[in-house]
């Protein structure tokens, strides 16, 4: 009986190792090699298509900078007392900075005039605010109230079928300090329209909304009431 | 003796397939690492604050997807072929960190995004832009890559994805007219997969050029 079971495992394992030589053998093409054995018969030297990209060419003779961005060390925030002596080895090197003990600075702002995307905004286009309060750094006024502020578009996803808002996705803000030096805000400003998906998709589900499917959400609109947080580190 | 020789017997065909698996794992490991290391780097490089985990998995698609269910970035072993360089995976990652991005918005986004899964398709293609471009990538290689394995369809009807030449060209109107400079300057000019998308995508690329997108006078594109 044992021996019958284990003749079946060997024959599974047979079975196996034949798949495997299957699978790893190489197939020659033996019709070409059969059909062309002993003539003599030479590649076409082609010269090299090079195709330009005639788009890119306007760009030519304008100046553009590639966006350097530094690769730096993570700070390590752990508190010194947790530490007790103890080594511990310096992280790797991976990329931005992000120092956690560096003093930020809120700064909130609102649009001076109100966007939406209804204007045929386009990214790239740049968009201005102010700063609604005055901020202060170590008790010392640092960028005043309504300083002006620019913002960039950087992504505007449109409306869609189905009650898909617009949405629209701003940042690098630029502003002034009250020494005239150019500060640099971070942060995102991020808004989307009306999602009237919220009605549009379950009459759609229900078999009879057939209709619904066509209605687009709203277009995303930044009101001069609409504040946000920015922050300078 | 004849149970002991077939009992050996046994062991070394196992064995033998077994070892065949272990193989295939030490290969998987070392792009498991390469995966990880790249997406955190991307993560990080971003300032993107929510967790996402990045696998590597032994299937032979060509293909990577974002899970919701644990927000993991999965890498299918049949896309290796298709990945040239660094930029190029990288790329591929971005566009998923992208999708990731959206299922943290909540359930309902996510139920957005099967509605109208070819705008968040569009949307991810172009945050991975902004990704690679923060995280030092040359982001041509969106192109390159994509070009690479995504084939065409006749249309996009009904489609999760829009059709690759639309996709393309979007990716490249994106960075004509963000990040100009890699174009103007562009390491891929003469990468075969790049000169196959300018031989496809000449009327797109004339439309592009002359919807005057540059702005060069903007103080942000300066900077």
């Amino acid at each position: 009986m044992n021996l019958k079971i284990i003749a079946c495992f060997f024959l599974i394992g047979v079975v196996f190792l034949g798949y495997k030589c299957v699978y790893a053998e190489v197939i020659e093409d033996d019709i070409a090699i059969s059909s062309f054995q002993g003539k003599n018969f030479q590649k076409p030297l082609l010269p090299m298509v090079y195709i330009e990209d005639d788009t890119a060419e306007s760009l030519q003779g304008k100046t553009f900078k590639k966006t350097v961005y530094k690769h730096e060390l993570l700070a390590d925030t752990i508190p010194d007392e947790y530490l007790n002596g103890r080594v511990l080895s310096k992280q790797k090197p991976v990329c931005k900075m992000i120092d956690e003990n560096a003093e930020i600075i809120k700064v909130s702002i609102h649009p001076v005039k109100a966007i939406t995307t209804k204007e045929g905004l386009k990214i790239t286009d740049t968009v201005y605010f102010a700063v609604s309060k005055d901020v202060y750094n170590k008790d010392e006024l640092f960028i005043k109230k309504d300083s002006p502020v620019s913002g960039f578009i950087e992504l505007i996803s449109p409306a869609e079928r189905f009650g898909e808002p617009d949405e629209i996705e701003l940042s690098r803000f630029l502003t002034a300090d009250t020494k005239g030096n150019k500060i640099v805000l971070v942060g995102n400003v991020r808004k989307q329209g009306a999602d009237r998906g919220l009605w549009v998709r379950p009459l759609y589900n229900t078999g009879y909304g057939m209709p619904f499917a066509l209605v687009k959400g709203g277009r995303a609109k930044i009101k001069t009431t609409d504040e946000f947080e920015l922050y300078y580190e | 003796m004849k149970k002991i020789t077939v009992f050996l017997l046994f062991l070394f065909v196992f064995n033998s397939v077994a070892w065949s698996y272990e193989i295939d794992l030490t290969k998987d490991g070392q792009y498991q690492k390469k995966v990880m290391e790249m997406g955190f780097s991307i993560l990080n490089s971003n300032r993107i604050d929510k967790r996402v985990v990045f696998r590597f998995e032994s299937s032979k698609q060509a293909n990577a997807y974002a899970s919701s269910y644990d927000k993991s970035v999965i890498v299918l072993r049949g896309l290796m072929p298709y990945i040239d360089d660094d930029a190029e995976l990288a790329g591929i990652l971005c566009h998923e960190i992208a999708h990731q991005m959206d299922f943290y918005e909540g359930p309902w986004r996510r139920m957005a995004m099967s509605f109208n899964s070819k705008k968040y398709e569009e949307k991810a293609d172009k945050k991975a832009v902004d990704y690679m471009i923060k995280s030092g990538y040359d982001p041509v290689a969106l192109i390159t890559a994509l070009n690479k394995f995504c084939g065409q369809t006749d249309g996009d009807f009904g489609m999760s994805h829009p059709m690759t030449s639309k996709r393309l060209a979007y990716i490249y109107e994106y960075i004509y007219q963000k990040y100009p400079a890699y174009l103007a300057d562009n390491s891929y000019k003469n990468n075969l997969y790049y000169q196959n998308f300018l031989l496809t995508s000449r009327k797109d690329r004339e439309k592009i050029k002359n919807k005057n997108l540059i702005n060069v006078s903007n103080k942000h594109q300066k900077d």
